[in-house]
């Protein structure tokens, strides 16, 4: 039986854009003996150290950039990795960094600080970061107006879309890392954040 | 009026490396989850962990339950420690003061400290900080407290017994030092990812002949009341006069016997090598993939492709691009008389997904011949899990295709497995010559060992090596290089008197066989099993309350007639006032 599907022909002839990977992305090896570490944690979280004072510094920036406060990003993540000491028996290997559920603890975290002292969530861009994302955007209009165009597009999203595109066009992440941290699959994560961009695009290049 | 939904921010500078990594405190935090209350004891004061973590009060209520029952049980126990004593309990603290070596070194410029025991001690830079997590300068005392041998291991009062999935060994010990800083009298804490490089001279007791055993790093956590392994430990023998070089050894009829197992494994696995290497070197066989007929039950539609995600090999961007298009070409190629079936018991498909005219698709696979199609119209996707198959006259033709194909293979296998099993026939008597001429020459050496005489009191000889253990000290705390033996089969129960007929019930004995650097102990209480090596020199003894030290010597154990099952242990009570380590190695001496 051959199904009757109507099917436009919209991407006939685009170029599909891959993003560039991030360089220092952990190897399959490195994942693997990782997990060493992982297990021997679960055992005695005293070895958990090691992997502590890997991610301390990463999980720190990635609260900073959302909460924008030192001692707050102290604070939170402490709590992150206590939730993860806490946790850690419940971690099941997924072929991807550690981080990645660490992230995911971490947002959270920053979701609940937000909600108990219900202000608005910090977004924290660079320049180089925002020229990243425009040239992403295809934006060819006066430089000088990005940023407000920016801003404005930015608020037109929901929390989770913008995670995606904090993750992908900010903190660089691979796609499958993005998918284990916001609990999709890889394919999902792809598809969506070419939507989104599509979407921007028309957005911040609208009224030229 | 516009609504702003985040505080976005340009350009705000994080803090550095250095202010981030002050704010690591991975002990504080080990203590908040231990505690279960949130609050780490060595945090900045205002630094909470947060209300979230909720108190797990009733878990350590029941914990402290446990060990009142434990306290105010009497009944009779086997060989088990005292439930109701701290966990490190040196049993002649007011007797007998542990002896402590120290030394003073720059905290910012670190050092290399040589203890007048020989002992070395290798300070990084900036390698410790204060209570509230701050890293300090300044002179810092480095103490060390050394232990290495049986009356050391006793006098600590560190248990030297090591629990592993259940499994109680006994540590048999190759030196243990406990080691700390301190400033102004203030305990210190180490900083993450600094660490001392120890040299801790000691001794081990080894055959002759042998190389250095094989012994572990473990660091006594006395929170969890156990040894954690930490590494290998780098062991090293330094006594030059009782090395054996290389041929002008001592043989014994054991050692021979090691040889002789180690050369044959040596050659089976050369053997195996080999064989490995053979089929390695023969070329990989893939089998042709059968086409799949469609399932006239499964719907099935056409796709035209015009553009492919490939979830892996993702390399920058013109490679990709290059590779994709590639994918693309090959994809068409290999599916192009293909339809695509959907797989059952999908809870995203449903029969008007055939129906609806859809804005866009994307095919995607994870390279290994699963692929998901993603149906798109407006906001909404659909993602349907799909494979390719054929119908009709092209199935046909692809079904004859790969019959062929996988005759071809057939044949190409049974070729490869008889190639492969004539190499191993010819390795085989290979080795097989070998390991008659290996046994051959080990024979010839028992033989003459034989005839000199020498086999068996060489085989029973144990020696004392001096030896130099190398291992990074992380934390502060006592750091054992350690083998974990496994307890003697042997028991027997035990009653305790002394020579003036006094009885003994409930102290705490300890047991020491003279060719293990160790101690055990035991709560002796009457009829209790005690475990030790009945081939082998024991001392036993304990300390009763008048701070007095009741021995059975190794004499006395070798007259024990372990048949009976039971024996009454008639320890020496010796009289004379303890007052210093010298006092307890008279006493508690093998000779």
């Amino acid at each position: 039986m051959i199904s009757n599907l109507n099917l436009s022909q919209s991407l006939v002839g685009q170029k599909t854009r891959l993003m560039p990977s991030k360089s220092n992305h952990a190897s399959e090896d490195e994942i693997q003996r990782e997990w060493a570490e992982i297990q021997k944690a679960q055992a005695d979280r005293q070895f958990f150290r090691p992997l502590y004072t890997r991610y301390h510094e990463g999980i720190f920036l990635f609260v900073f950039k959302r909460v924008a406060d030192e001692s707050l990003s102290a604070d939170i993540t402490s709590q992150v990795f206590l939730k993860a000491l806490q946790k850690l028996n419940t971690y099941k290997f997924k072929g991807v960094p550690f981080s990645a559920w660490l992230y995911r603890i971490a947002s959270n975290e920053v979701v609940q600080h937000y909600r108990n002292v219900k202000k608005n969530r910090v977004v924290s861009i660079d320049d180089e970061q925002l020229d990243h994302f425009a040239e992403e955007l295809e934006y060819s209009d006066e430089r000088h107006k990005l940023k407000d165009r920016m801003v404005d597009c930015l608020n037109l999203l929901k929390e989770d879309e913008l995670a995606l595109i904090e993750l992908r066009y900010f903190e660089q992440l691979p796609y499958k890392e993005i998918a284990a941290i916001m609990g999709l699959t890889e394919s999902n994560a792809k598809v969506k954040t070419y939507r989104l961009t599509t979407k921007l695009s028309k957005i911040i290049n609208a009224n030229k | 009026m516009k609504k702003d939904n985040y505080n976005i921010k340009f350009n705000q500078a994080p803090p550095n490396s250095d202010a981030i990594k002050a704010h690591q405190d991975f002990d504080g935090l080990l203590d908040s989850y231990h505690k279960g209350d949130g609050q780490s004891s060595a945090s900045k004061p205002k630094r909470k962990i947060g209300k979230v973590i909720r108190r797990i009060a009733y878990a350590t209520a029941a914990a402290i339950g446990l060990l009142i029952l434990s306290i105010s049980f009497k009944g009779k126990k086997n060989q088990n420690l005292a439930s109701n004593a701290p966990y490190v309990n040196p049993p002649m603290e007011e007797v007998v003061p542990e002896e402590l070596l120290t030394a003073s070194v720059d905290a910012n410029q670190g050092g290399r400290i040589v203890f007048r025991s020989g002992t070395v001690a290798v300070v990084p830079p900036r390698a410790f900080a204060n209570r509230a997590g701050e890293v300090i300068g300044g002179e810092v005392k480095v103490v060390i407290k050394e232990y290495h041998d049986y009356v050391d291991f006793f006098l600590s009062g560190i248990p030297m017994d090591y629990d592993s999935l259940g499994t109680t060994y006994q540590l048999e010990s190759a030196g243990m030092i406990e080691i700390y800083a301190e400033q102004d009298g203030e305990r210190l804490y180490m900083i993450p990812e600094k660490s001392i490089d120890v040299e801790l001279k000691s001794s081990v007791m080894v055959k002759p002949g042998s190389t250095e055993p094989k012994f572990n790093i473990y660091k006594l956590n006395e929170n969890e009341k156990n040894w954690e392994y930490i590494t290998q430990d780098k062991m090293e023998f330094i006594d030059e006069e009782s090395m054996i070089s290389e041929g002008e050894g001592l043989d014994t009829e054991e050692s021979i016997s090691s040889a002789r197992a180690a050369k044959v494994k040596a050659i089976n696995n050369a053997t195996s090598l080999q064989l490995a290497a053979f089929e390695e070197s023969l070329p990989s066989l893939i089998a042709p993939t059968k086409p799949q007929k469609a399932n006239t039950d499964n719907p099935t539609f056409d796709l035209k492709v015009d553009k492919l995600i490939v979830q892996n090999n993702i390399s920058d961007e013109e490679k990709s691009i290059q590779k994709e298009e590639a994918a693309l070409r090959a994809f068409r190629d290999q599916y192009a008389k293909a339809i695509w079936e959907v797989m059952p018991g999908q809870a995203t498909w449903s029969p008007a997904i055939a129906t609806t005219s859809w804005d866009d698709y994307d095919i995607s696979t994870d390279g290994n011949g699963a692929f998901t199609v993603t149906f798109i119209k407006g906001e909404s996707e659909v993602d349907v899990y799909v494979k390719p198959v054929l119908v009709g006259k092209d199935y046909n033709q692809a079904m004859n295709k790969f019959n062929q194909e996988f005759n071809q293979f057939n044949n190409l296998v049974t070729e490869r497995k008889r190639k492969i099993e004539n190499k191993k026939a010819e390795l085989d008597k290979v080795k097989s010559a070998l390991l008659i001429s290996a046994d051959k020459s080990f024979d010839d050496k028992i033989a003459n060992l034989k005839a000199n005489g020498l086999d068996h009191e060489a085989s029973n000889e144990m020696i004392k090596r001096e030896v130099l253990n190398r291992f990074s000290v992380s934390s502060f705390g006592i750091w054992n290089c350690d083998r974990p033996l496994p307890p003697f089969v042997h028991s027997l129960k035990g009653d305790f008197i002394d020579q003036h007929s006094e009885e003994y019930d409930g102290l705490t004995a300890f047991i020491v066989d003279k060719n293990r650097n160790s101690v055990s102990k035991f709560t002796a209480n009457t009829g209790v099993n005690i475990q030790y090596n009945n081939k082998s020199d024991n001392l036993m003894w304990f300390v009763t309350k008048e701070n007095k030290i009741a021995v059975f010597r190794p004499e006395e154990f070798k007259k024990i007639n372990h048949r009976l099952g039971r024996h009454t242990f008639v320890m020496d009570l010796v009289e004379k006032n303890v007052s210093s380590e010298n006092d307890i190695r008279e006493i508690l001496s093998f000779d």
